[in-house]
């Protein structure tokens, strides 16, 4: 925590359900600039949708969202502003097919922040070093393996310089040899200061790098803490018999 | 991604331009028009009317092509030409084609051998007889029907007649005899005879003896003067048809009929049987009879050609036009729900109008489709199209309604991640559309788009029915005039087959580029990185 304790993003009361299944119950929770957030639990219990429903690529049935203290569920919001400022990194990568590696780091560049070619370029290649894909600029997502197209996906959504980063659970379809590299990618982004929200089961790394950790099951958040309260001494009945499941971590 | 917005308005540049284009040629053509008599035939029905390469014997130029007619119709029609002050242009056209040619003013007159039935009586005005026949059955040398005396001695005999024609009805009067289905033209009838799937077919006189000319091992049987045969005036008589307003026009016809003697009809008609082509015999100058092929080359080349040229430019264009046709209305119809309840209901309508066109197109033959546009624009719109630019509109409609609903499909199926990632960056549906679903969308469809080019290439060929002269127009016309049907049917056939083959290799390499190989050389690759960040990428 290397900035002032200002809130960047609140969630107030958010609800959201398909059809008459209520996924979220009643999600709120604060995150601090420069923060970085882990959110555990169970598979089917909302920690995905809570992740989507921040970058509203889905719309809570119910709530607030605050970025810098104004609801971005607000009517007239402009929302494609605040997505390229709050970017995702998907379990599936969701590279763009039809572009080669430097091309998908660099169409959100020049389309959203408008930016120039040379600049995208730039920004794109200076990333790409950062998450050691420089190499491969002229590779088809196809033409790499997973752990690669994850740190490409990585080096495509800093490169629109986002104030919020949100990762869902972007090791999980990885061959276990590759989740390493993809993890310490991920570390060293957590040491320049940028705020981030994880969605993951790689329990070890929510201790290493979290700020915050909560717990979300059946909709709502069960128990929240540091790393070090919630993981080694939880509270929550829940939440004990959930981390029985990684205690070889 | 500028070079493709480049590209596409170069495309609708030359569409445009192609667009005006004819619509000039149309205007000209109408300022033209008094100068000109177009006279619509089929020139397909020897010895009144035929198709012929060059000018040879007088003939005319056909219009939209560079073909000539000639025959009896066309000399009577120079006659008349030539006292009205205006030059005759052929307008071939199918039979059927041949009414709602003169009524919608694609042609001033129609010279066709045909009767004034009273049926047809209702829709156009008939001149003053311009010649008069006598019916005949015409059947094989040696067949059993060859002998006949009576109307009952056709009794069991399969008979036909053309399509659309009176003499399909006279077949009722040959009690016993089998009406078989009504043939498209003499030249299938003929075909038919010699290949025995009829006994005979009932035509005029005329149609014996210029079929004699090229197959002397057929009888004409006279049914004429047959007790109990009866046949109208009106039908035993060829006339000229003349649109029902055009009262003026008549006049002048009847009058200029009146100065061509009985003696000089009969000298044209038999000038004209002599003069109608023959390709049976065709011997080269050693004597010895010539390929084939090499002959019909010879004489019908530039006629293949230029039938290949049409089909190619019909298929491409169509299918190119279609493209956009369908990329657009793939694009409206994947847009999503918009929120305001004005929007929505402008869409939702938007989107009914587009599938009815959908429905309309792709639930309705290409042939049928054609005629309706060809022949109903110029009816109730009196537009004069020029009918090559009618039969690539609805090419390209119709291929735009098959396209719609390819590119939709390849829309819908493109993953879901796509559009995700993409909305992630803050793109916005319109940038989401052009830059990352589309250019995947229609590269999954590309199989489809090919597909839909092989059709096109293959079913331009109802085109015919507006008398566009591609591949296939021209194949009926030259296997009617040499009556080697299977040799010719057999080389388009043959030229069909290699197009659709070489297009559908094209798209396999174009599919194999945009594929890419699956593994990325390093070491290849690696050259473009570095300091030196000039280097220009490919994308």
């Amino acid at each position: 925590m290397t900035q002032a304790n200002s809130t960047i993003l609140s969630l107030k009361h958010i609800q959201k359900s398909f059809g008459n299944h209520q996924v979220l119950k009643d999600i709120s929770f604060n995150i601090k600039k420069g923060e970085i957030a882990t959110i555990i639990g169970p598979s089917g219990g909302g920690k995905s949708t809570t992740l989507r429903c921040i970058n509203m690529l889905e719309e809570p049935s119910a709530g607030e969202i605050d970025f810098h203290g104004e609801n971005v569920l607000a009517p007239g919001y402009n929302r494609n502003i605040y997505r390229a400022k709050v970017g995702m990194v998907f379990q599936q990568f969701d590279l763009f097919e039809n572009k080669d590696v430097l091309a998908n780091c660099m169409v959100g560049q020049e389309l959203v922040l408008k930016r120039s070619k040379e600049e995208a370029r730039k920004v794109a290649i200076s990333n790409l070093k950062k998450v050691g894909m420089a190499e491969y600029i002229n590779a088809r997502p196809k033409q790499l393996s997973g752990g690669q197209q994850q740190r490409v996906a990585i080096a495509r959504a800093i490169s629109m310089d986002p104030e919020i980063l949100l990762f869902d659970e972007p090791t999980s379809a990885l061959d276990p040899e590759m989740v390493g590299e993809v993890l310490s990618v991920m570390k060293d982004l957590a040491t320049t200061g940028l705020t981030m929200i994880i969605v993951t089961h790689e329990m070890a790394f929510a201790r290493d790098v979290s700020d915050q950790v909560f717990f979300i099951s059946d909709g709502v958040i069960t128990e929240q803490g540091s790393p070090d309260q919630l993981l080694n001494h939880p509270q929550n009945e829940k939440t004990v018999k959930f981390l029985r499941n990684f205690q070889n971590n | 991604m500028k070079s493709k917005n480049k590209w596409l308005s170069a495309f609708i540049a030359i569409l445009l331009s192609l667009t005006i284009g004819f619509s000039f040629n149309t205007r000209q053509a109408a300022a033209k028009d008094n100068n000109v008599l177009k006279v619509a035939m089929e020139a397909n029905y020897q010895p009144y009317n035929w198709t012929q390469t060059n000018n040879a014997n007088g003939a005319v130029p056909i219009d939209g092509s560079h073909t000539f007619a000639n025959g009896y119709d066309v000399k009577i029609a120079k006659i008349i030409g030539q006292k009205l002050h205006r030059k005759v242009v052929v307008v071939k056209t199918e039979w059927d084609g041949l009414l709602p040619a003169l009524t919608s003013g694609k042609a001033d007159l129609i010279i066709a051998g045909m009767s004034p039935t009273a049926e047809r009586e209702k829709a156009i005005n008939f001149s003053n007889p311009y010649r008069r026949s006598t019916f005949v059955v015409i059947t094989k040398v040696g067949s059993k029907y060859a002998t006949a005396k009576k109307l009952s001695d056709f009794k069991g005999a399969k008979l036909t007649a053309q399509q659309g024609t009176f003499h399909y009805q006279l077949i009722k009067q040959l009690t016993g005899a089998k009406r078989q289905p009504a043939m498209r033209d003499f030249a299938a009838m003929r075909q038919s005879l010699i290949s025995g799937t009829i006994d005979g077919y009932v035509a005029e006189d005329t149609e014996a003896t210029s079929f004699k000319l090229v197959d002397p091992d057929i009888k004409a049987i006279p049914v004429s003067k047959m007790p109990g045969f009866h046949a109208t005036k009106e039908e035993s008589v060829t006339s000229i048809g003349i649109a029902k307003p055009n009262k003026q026009l008549l006049k002048q016809v009847n009058q200029i009929l009146a100065t061509i003697s009985n003696a000089q009809r009969v000298k044209l008609m038999n000038t004209a049987v002599k003069q109608q082509p023959k390709t049976d015999n065709s011997k080269s100058k050693t004597g010895k009879p010539e390929n084939w092929f090499v002959s019909m080359w010879k004489q019908y080349g530039g006629m293949i050609i230029s039938g290949i040229g049409m089909t190619l430019l019909l298929a491409s264009v169509g299918t190119i036009a279609g493209f956009f046709i369908g990329l657009i209305v793939g694009i409206i119809r994947t847009i999503p729900t918009p929120t305001t309840r004005g929007k929505r209901w402008g869409l939702k309508f938007i989107d009914w109008l587009l599938s009815v066109y959908i429905e309309i197109f792709r639930g309705t033959p290409m042939m049928v489709q054609a005629a309706v546009i060809y022949y109903g624009i110029a009816q109730f719109w009196h537009l004069n199209i020029d009918r090559t630019a009618a039969a690539l509109v609805i090419v390209s409609i119709n291929t735009g309604a098959y396209l719609a609903e390819i590119i939709r499909g390849g829309i819908i199926s493109t993953p879901e991640g796509q559009f995700e990632a993409a909305s992630a960056l803050g793109m916005t549906h319109n940038q989401r559309m052009w830059h990352i679903i589309l250019p995947q969308a229609i590269r999954n469809c590309l199989p489809s788009i090919t597909n839909e080019f092989i059709v096109n290439i293959k079913d331009t060929s109802v085109l015919s029915i507006i008398s566009v002269s591609e591949l296939f127009f021209v194949g009926t016309t030259i296997a009617s005039q040499t009556f080697k049907f299977f040799p010719t049917y057999l080389t388009i056939s043959v030229i069909y087959l290699i197009l659709t083959f070489t297009i559908t290799r094209i798209f396999n390499l174009i599919e194999k580029h945009l594929e890419g190989s699956k593994n990325y050389n390093l070491m290849a690759n690696q050259v473009q990185v570095g300091p030196t960040e000039k280097t220009e990428v490919n994308k």
